[in-house]
């Protein structure tokens, strides 16, 4: 599989020291829009263990593989680094499973900081194994000093950078940056307080991939092997059992999932103290985040690529993306600046936040062009059309691929095709490239 | 001297472990374009030894030409240690430019065998750095492994190596500790010492590295202090708890002194918050033992309290009792901190923190109710057939891909009967290429093997498009077989025996092959497409297919048949249907043995008789699905179907369809599937278990069999979807046949009754009162058991939630009236009694 070199470069490994008494946790950052170690933040955090073990936990997912496909060892990969997003009145700390099929996101709201950030932006932190230590001996729940990135220009103490590539596979990018367009087409569906959270997570099995349902009932919530209006997919629910660290922290439960009910991605946002953890899980346990599909009608929109131009440079790290108020700035229709964002959201370049119900804005660290570029299934489009595949003859198309000539039909149900791709995924994953070769050519 | 005399020179040095130091000293004033020359012959030959020369090691050092061959090379050669000085003399001699980049290397991908030895000696000698990848540290761990001749180890034990490997001691060793991964590796070494042996391989704890680093420690080679608190160390690394484990053995087996624990006590209270079981049993054992007790330990208590474990939650409620004995003044805080136990999962656990906080306040917390969403749709909705040979092709190319929608199949199987002459407008090119690959899968998914639906209605699709012709069909169930062979040897083989064969797997590949058949010969006019999803065929409407159907297929005629409502069959004027009216059948219950196509007995296997009915065939589809009569002798055979195969569910999810109208005759079918859902993780029972929940008709004891069975199964889905079938049924399985048949199996010793018990409190948050009624009629079969208490216990919890008394067997009650301390009696003391029963406590 393709891998994408991520470099990253510390002026000096995070760690946990003491300052002025209190634990003081130093989070070394690398990459960035425009500072290669940018220093977003410097205070107070409070519930000092609680943020200590959430930040373990989303570190803990970064270095998980929940799912081993068939015939292949779990390889001990070097993990991606952790995320963190400075919107301004709070600090989000994302990270995402070594399998595609995971992604936790630790919201720090405003009370837990002791001031404002330095900056916004986004970069990433370095997490060590001697941090890691440090962070679980942190107790209590007072106040921590933080500090995310350090000011270079007045560091007094010497410091040598160090320097990792870590290869970063393409189906693992492309994953990260389309979950948050999952988010947003999610409603809260289940909410809970922390006993029921709790007794919950607690009964989830250990181990088992299949598709079950978080079902609400008199007697509180279970697993049940159907849907029901007032049901969340939950899809090998062991995955979800990386919150029970936390659970004892916990002020209520909800989750999310898509308005019509079916097996697709859920989020499970998990309510503490002055923050917020949200877990999305992927709709099966051996399918990724990537591959989904959800934005390809965008992305191959010409127009949306126009829109998504002239809204990203009005976005500036909001921690919530008022959508109307950027539909008249840019003079788009609001409909048009959803698309725009959702093509954003594919190239990892906003985030959604489904407490909110809104975007938020941020950048990944990785290349946005390579981000871009990643959607195998629009580019053999492209190349369909380009080699003159597509012969279109009113409702029907003929798509020659290969050796084989493949139809796409367009009813009053919708766009179908007769290859194997549509006969698996039918219209779950967005179009197959058949689909869109002959949307891309009938566009012209 | 030319190349191969080179290196035929330097293997025969190799190939004696007497003349390594000549070798040594004979590489020592090669040029590099010596060596690059000779190295192409001598790595022929070490590829041609499988097994390696005393000298391999040090041949590949003295002539490979990068790091990334040596350990191409190496990778499985040993390096003891009286040949790791001579490799360092090979590589000192002959001093590569690339010597800094071997660690790497020979680290890469799990490690060379040779590593360990080499780079440690490398860096004894000064050669190298130490390196300090976790990878070398877990290179230990193999790189260390006694030397084996046939099976047993020789030579050196792992504590002499240990003692004499210079340094390591002062530094490899402990990077164990602070390595992650490393203790599941330990674990695994040390389980295969420890682990039972043979005579012929006697278990050899000795070679563990628990006991060598105890020995060491009891030498004074391993400074105690360090060691304890190493180990305590990896405890909050925030690894997973598997690599946790060998640690916290190797903890109970130091077994720390009070003064130690004493010294490290805000250690171990920092151990109570974390997430690993056996991490927080091991700090609750420790304080426990403490004297005079900690009050530090206080408010991390709530975190155990937390936790689902009744032993770490009894035991933090024992400490904070000490906690209050000794120091009353924190009596109102260790409530407070007990109060989290109000709500823990074990009854024992709850009364017994009551006796900190006082009786607890009723529950008030449920989830808020959902938000309206889009409706799941469960009432049967029409079934409609397919429109034209286009609608067809797009349902065939769904259908290759995922067959697990019976409505799909029945209506592909009716369509290309009636379109068996017409073609598609387009497409069809690629749904014949795909169906050749789907019909051609290899064995077990492959056509007609009764174990795979796609390549079944794949072979379907190439007859209908490409004229394909159907062939035989199925094959029956194929049976390893040995045979004594030309050779004399014995050897094995498969062959496929239709015995029996009218199981409801091998009815529907014959029911598919029926309809290829007469698509080859022009099609039919199929007579059993339902009219609704719930299978059902009016029988208005199969009267008038009778009438305007010249002529039918036999297995279709009789799946229409099945699909009437029992109720309206004399509505249907036909013989079959005569046949089915009469059906009335006697339902027996049967426990044995039965043999599988490996000749393999299995016992113990639960089946359901009906001596009513009589024996089937294949060619009577009504009767074969019928019959009944003599089920336990196929029993291991139907529960063997599709263990190969990838998707025998999409076989079991068009069972409801062929019987939809008789849930138990449904449920007796299922049995072999159920039976071996008890002890293997896939049975596919899950789509009937999910029918027999939508059953609108009264259910009896077979049903109840079935339910029960799966509520006890091995795969935690296979019991939800079980349970969920229970809750969907509700009052329509009556309490006393479902209590009757726990009775009965729990007796039998056929299921767990921790598993299924689970089941039932979880079908309780649905229907307590339904549970109750199950629970309370089926006490008088717990009795005497060793869980019994448990049961009790939630019969004592169910009938407080719900207001109500119970009445409980002779044997509880006296345990409830007596003065006994077990489990069982406070159980029994829980359970809110009835008026004959509280007249006697």
């Amino acid at each position: 599989m393709a891998a994408v070199e991520q470099v990253y470069r510390y002026v000096r490994p995070s760690s946990v020291g003491v300052l002025d008494g209190l634990p003081d946790l130093r989070l070394a950052t690398s990459g960035g829009e425009l500072d290669p170690n940018p220093h977003f933040f410097e205070g107070t955090l409070g519930h000092a263990e609680q943020m200590a073990v959430a930040l373990l936990m989303v570190a803990r997912v970064a270095r998980t593989r929940f799912y081993v496909p068939p015939g292949m060892l779990a390889a001990v990969l070097r993990a991606a680094d952790p995320v963190v997003t400075s919107n301004g009145d709070r600090l989000r700390f994302e990270s995402f499973s070594a399998c595609c099929g995971v992604h936790v996101r630790l919201d720090v709201l405003p009370g837990a900081l002791g001031g404002p950030a330095l900056a916004t932006g986004t970069t990433n932190v370095d997490v060590n194994p001697p941090m890691r230590q440090a962070l679980a001996g942190i107790g209590g729940d007072d106040a921590l000093h933080l500090s995310v990135g350090e000011d270079l220009t007045v560091t007094t103490a010497a410091f040598s950078v160090t320097e990792e590539k870590v290869p970063l596979p393409e189906r693992w990018l492309k994953g990260f940056a389309e979950v948050q367009v999952a988010g947003s087409t999610m409603v809260p569906v289940l909410e809970m307080g922390a006993v029921e959270a709790r007794r919950f997570v607690q009964s989830l099995p250990r181990t088992g991939s299949a598709l079950l349902w978080a079902t609400s009932t008199g007697g509180g919530l279970r697993l049940a092997g159907r849907a029901s209006p007032s049901s969340v997919p939950v899809a090998g629910a062991h995955r979800l059992r990386v919150l029970e660290p936390l659970l004892r922290f916990a002020t209520g439960l909800r989750a999310y999932a898509p308005a019509v009910v079916g097996a697709a991605p859920a989020i499970w946002e998990l309510s503490l103290q002055d923050a917020r953890v949200s877990v999305t899980l992927s709709p099966e346990v051996g399918r990724g985040f990537s591959g989904e599909g959800g934005v390809l009608r965008d992305l191959a929109d010409a127009h949306s690529a126009a829109d998504a131009d002239l809204v990203s440079a009005l976005l500036a790290f909001e921690p919530r993306i008022d959508v109307l108020a950027l539909a008249s700035d840019a003079g788009l229709p609001a409909e048009r600046v959803l698309r725009a964002l959702g093509r954003l959201g594919a190239a990892g370049r906003v985030g959604y936040d489904a407490h909110d119900a809104g975007y938020f804005h941020r950048e990944l660290p990785y290349d946005p062009a390579v981000l871009l570029g990643m959607h195998p299934r629009l580019a053999d489009a492209r190349a369909l059309v380009e080699a003159g595949a597509v012969q279109a003859d009113g409702d029907v198309a003929r798509v020659r691929s290969g050796d084989i000539e493949y139809v796409v039909r367009t009813t009053a149900t919708g766009t179908r095709c007769t290859c194997p791709w549509y006969g698996r995924h039918q219209d779950t994953r967005g179009p197959c490239k058949h689909v869109l070769a002959v949307e891309l050519a009938a566009r012209g | 001297m030319a190349d191969d005399d080179l290196a035929t020179r330097v293997w025969e040095l190799a190939a004696d472990r007497a003349r390594l130091d000549e070798l040594v000293a004979a590489l020592g004033p090669l040029t590099e374009k010596e060596r690059k020359a000779a190295w192409p012959h001598l790595r022929a030959k070490l590829e041609g030894q499988l097994l390696g020369l005393p000298g391999s090691v040090l041949v590949v050092l003295g002539f490979a030409g990068g790091p990334r061959q040596v350990a191409d090379v190496a990778m499985y050669y040993q390096l003891d240690r009286r040949t790791a000085p001579l490799a360092v003399a090979v590589l000192t001699d002959r001093s590569p430019a690339w010597l800094a980049a071997l660690p790497a290397a020979l680290l890469r991908d799990g490690g060379a065998a040779p590593a360990f030895p080499l780079l440690h000696a490398l860096a004894q000698e000064g050669c190298i750095p130490t390196p300090d990848a976790p990878e070398y540290a877990m290179s230990m761990l193999t790189g260390l492994l006694p030397e084996m001749r046939l099976g047993a180890p020789t030579g050196e034990t792992l504590v002499d190596r240990l003692r004499g490997t210079s340094g390591i001691l002062d530094d490899e060793l402990w990077r164990l500790f602070v390595t992650e991964r490393s203790g599941r590796v330990l674990a695994r070494v040390d389980d295969s010492w420890s682990a039972p042996g043979s005579e012929a391989a006697p278990s050899r704890p000795d070679l563990t590295w628990q006991h060598a680093i105890l020995e060491l420690s009891r030498e004074g080679r391993l400074e105690r202090d360090r060691l304890l608190d190493a180990t305590l160390g990896t405890f909050s690394r925030d690894w997973a708890a598997v690599d946790l484990t060998w640690f916290v053995r190797l903890h109970d087996a130091l077994a720390p002194t009070s003064a130690e624990v004493a010294a490290r006590v805000d250690t171990y209270v920092r151990l109570l918050a974390m997430p690993v079981g056996s991490v927080v049993g091991l700090a609750l054992r420790r304080l426990a033992e403490l004297r005079p007790v900690t009050t530090g330990a206080l408010s991390s208590l709530a975190v155990v309290l937390g936790r689902p474990e009744k032993g770490s939650a009894l035991a933090a409620l024992a400490l904070l009792d000490r906690i209050v004995e000794a120091h009353p003044e924190l009596a109102r805080e260790a409530a407070s901190v007990a109060s989290v136990a109000l709500q823990h999962r074990n009854a024992d656990v709850r009364e017994r923190a009551t006796t900190l906080t006082g009786p607890p306040e009723p529950p008030s917390e449920l989830p808020a109710p959902a938000p309206a969403r889009a409706t799941i749709e469960t009432v049967p909705t029409p079934v409609v057939p397919v429109a034209d040979a286009d609608e067809l092709l797009a349902l065939f190319v769904r259908l290759l891909e995922d067959a697990s929608e019976p409505v799909d199949v029945e209506r592909a199987l009716e369509g290309v009967a009636r379109l068996a002459r017409s073609a598609p407008a387009a497409g069809t090119a690629a749904l014949v290429s795909h169906a050749r690959e789907v019909a051609t899968v290899a064995w077990p998914d492959d056509a007609w093997s009764g174990t795979g639906v796609r390549a079944d209605l794949a072979a379907l699709a190439l007859v209908w498009l490409d004229g394909a012709d159907p062939g035989p069909g199925y094959r029956g169930r194929p049976y390893e077989y040995d045979f004594a062979a030309d050779t004399g040897e014995r050897e094995f083989s498969v062959e496929y025996k239709r015995r029996p064969d009218w199981s409801l797997a091998a009815l529907l590949t014959l029911r598919i092959h029926e309809v290829a058949r007469s698509v080859s010969t022009g099609g039919a006019q199929l007579l059993s497409l339902p009219t609704t999803t719930d299978g059902a065929i009016p029988a208005a409407v199969l009267s008038a297919r009778l009438g305007s159907a010249p002529a039918h297929l036999p297995l279709d005629h009789g799946v229409a048949m099945l699909r009437v409502p029992p109720e309206q069959l004399s509505g249907v004027p036909d013989a079959q249907a005569d046949r089915l009216r009469a059906y009335a059948p006697r339902w027996e219950r049967v426990v044995g043995s039965a043999t599988d196509t490996s000749g393999t007995v299995h016992h113990g296997i639960v089946a359901w008789v009906d001596r009513e009915s009589a024996p089937g065939s294949a060619g009577d589809l009504i009767a074969a699905v019928l019959d009944r009569s003599d089920p336990l002798p196929g029993a291991a055979l139907e529960a063997e179907d599709g263990i190969w195969g990838t998707a025998f569910a999409q076989v079991t999810a068009s069972w409801p369809w062929l019987v939809p109208h008789r849930p138990d005759l449904l449920a007796a079918h299922l049995h072999p599937r159920l039976w071996r859902s008890l002890t293997r993780e896939q049975s596919a029972a899950e789509p009937v278990l999910a029918a027999l929940g939508r059953s609108t008709v009264p259910v009896g004891p077979v049903t109840c069999s079935a339910l029960v069975l799966g509520m006890a199964a091995n795969n935690p889905v296979t019991r939800t979807v079980a349970t969920d079938a229970l809750i969907d049924l509700g009052a329509a399985a009556h309490p006393q046949d479902v209590a009757s048949e726990i009775g009965f199996l729990l007796a039998a010793r056929v299921v767990v009754g921790s598993r299924l018990l689970e089941s039932l409190l979880d079908a309780s948050q649905v229907d307590p009162a339904l549970v109750l009624d199950i629970l309370v009629a089926t006490l008088p079969a717990v009795v005497g058991r060793r869980d019994a208490g448990r049961w009790v216990d939630a019969v004592a919890a169910l009938a407080t939630s719900l207001g109500r008394t119970v009445d409980l067997p002779a044997a509880f009650r006296d345990a409830a009236a007596g003065r006994r301390s077990s489990a069982l009696a406070r159980a029994c003391r829980r359970v809110p009694l009835g008026p004959s029963d509280s007249g006697g406590v």
